[in-house]
C-alpha cells in the first residue's frame, strides 16, 4: 500500500478545477494550488456583484427603449408603479427586447399618464395659497 | 455559475424518441458486488430477489453480474451515446436499489450538469426582437445623404418652463 495514496486524486481535482486556466498552472500541481483557491474565493464573492450588474443592465435596457419612444426611465417606472403595473425590471428588460410593441404601449401609457399627473402637479402649484399662511413674496423688500 | 470549471448547459430535452417508436437509451448495466463483505449484502438480496423482475420488464437492457473482491457495491450504466455513469450502493437497501435501477432505465445519456436557464424557448418572441430600424423612419433606406430633411436642426419639444409660463399665462 502506498504512503500517499491520495498523490493521485490530489492532482485530478486540481485537473478539474483549472482545466480552463491560461499557463502552467492549468498542468503544474503547485502552481494551480493558489490560483484554484482564488478562483473558488471568487465564485462566491462575485455573486452580490453579478446580482447588481444584472440589476443594472436591466435597468439600461428598459432606459434604452423609453428613450426611443420619448420619456425618461425615471417617469416610466414611477408611473407605472402608480398605476398598479406590476412588472419587475427583469420583465420589463425583456419586453424591451423580444416584444418591442407592447413596450411601445406601455410607453405611449406611461406618457400620457405622466403629462396628467406633470399638469396635477402645476395645478397645485398655481392654486392661491389658502389664508393664515405668509410666503416670503408677501413680504415686501426695503430697499 | 459558481465557476467556469463546473460543466453547465441549458435546458435541454431529448424529445425525439418517443415521436415514433420510444427506444430505451439503457444499453447495458453492470451489478458490481462482493460474495463476502457484508457491505453487499443489499445487493446480493437485490440479485437475488430483484433482478429478475428488472430483466423481465426490460428486455432490451443487457445485464451483468460482476463480483469483486473487497470492494464496495454498485451500478454500472452505459448508454447508448457512448457514455457511462456509475453510483454507489453502498447503505443501499435492495428497495432503493430496484429504484436507482429504474432511475437509470428512463434516462437518455445526457450529462447532468448544472443549468444556466431553468427555462428554454425556440420562440423567445412573438412580435419580432427588437432590431435598430424597427422604430425608425423607413425612408432613411432609400435616402440619399447628404439630405437637407435629416441635417435639420431638430424640433425641441415644451420644455417644463414653457409649460409652466403656458398654465400661469391661461390662469391669468
Amino acid at each position: 500500500m502506498p504512503q500517499n495514496a491520495m498523490r493521485v486524486w490530489k492532482r485530478v481535482l486540481q485537473r478539474r478545477l483549472a482545466w480552463h486556466f491560461r499557463g502552467r498552472k492549468r498542468n503544474c500541481y503547485r502552481l494551480s494550488l493558489g490560483p484554484v483557491k482564488k478562483s473558488l474565493r471568487f465564485s462566491t464573492t462575485i455573486r452580490p456583484i453579478r446580482r447588481k450588474n444584472i440589476y443594472h443592465l436591466f435597468i439600461n435596457r428598459i432606459a434604452a427603449g423609453c428613450a426611443q419612444h420619448g420619456i425618461q426611465y425615471s417617469s416610466f417606472m414611477r408611473v407605472l408603479s402608480e398605476s398598479n403595473i406590476m412588472l419587475n425590471k427583469n420583465m420589463l428588460a425583456q419586453l424591451s427586447v423580444y416584444e418591442p410593441r407592447t413596450f411601445q404601449s406601455l410607453c405611449e401609457f406611461a406618457k400620457k399618464r405622466h403629462s396628467e399627473l406633470l399638469q396635477q402637479g402645476i395645478g397645485t402649484v398655481l392654486k392661491p395659497t389658502p389664508s393664515g399662511i405668509i410666503t416670503r413674496d408677501m413680504i415686501k423688500k426695503s430697499v | 455559475m459558481a465557476n467556469n470549471a463546473i460543466p453547465r448547459d441549458f435546458l435541454k430535452n431529448v424529445l425525439q424518441n418517443g415521436m415514433g417508436r420510444y427506444v430505451c437509451q439503457l444499453q447495458r448495466i453492470t451489478f458490481r458486488f462482493c460474495k463476502s463483505h457484508p457491505g453487499s449484502r443489499h445487493m446480493r438480496d437485490f440479485i437475488e430477489n430483484h433482478l429478475l423482475d428488472f430483466t423481465q420488464k426490460n428486455p432490451g437492457v443487457v445485464v451483468y453480474l460482476q463480483p469483486r473482491r473487497h470492494r464496495p457495491p454498485s451500478i454500472v450504466a452505459e448508454f447508448l451515446n457512448g457514455r457511462r455513469e456509475s453510483m454507489e450502493m453502498m447503505r443501499k437497501e435492495p428497495q432503493e436499489i430496484c429504484k436507482w435501477a429504474e432511475y437509470m432505465r428512463g434516462r437518455s445519456g445526457v450529462q447532468i450538469v448544472n443549468m444556466i436557464h431553468n427555462n428554454h424557448t425556440e420562440t423567445p418572441s412573438t412580435q419580432g426582437i427588437w432590431h435598430p430600424f424597427m422604430f425608425r423612419d423607413s425612408e432613411t433606406a432609400v435616402a440619399k445623404f447628404p439630405d437637407p430633411k435629416y441635417s435639420a436642426v431638430r424640433e425641441t419639444g415644451k420644455t417644463a418652463t414653457d409649460y409652466v409660463l403656458e398654465e400661469f399665462n391661461n390662469k391669468e
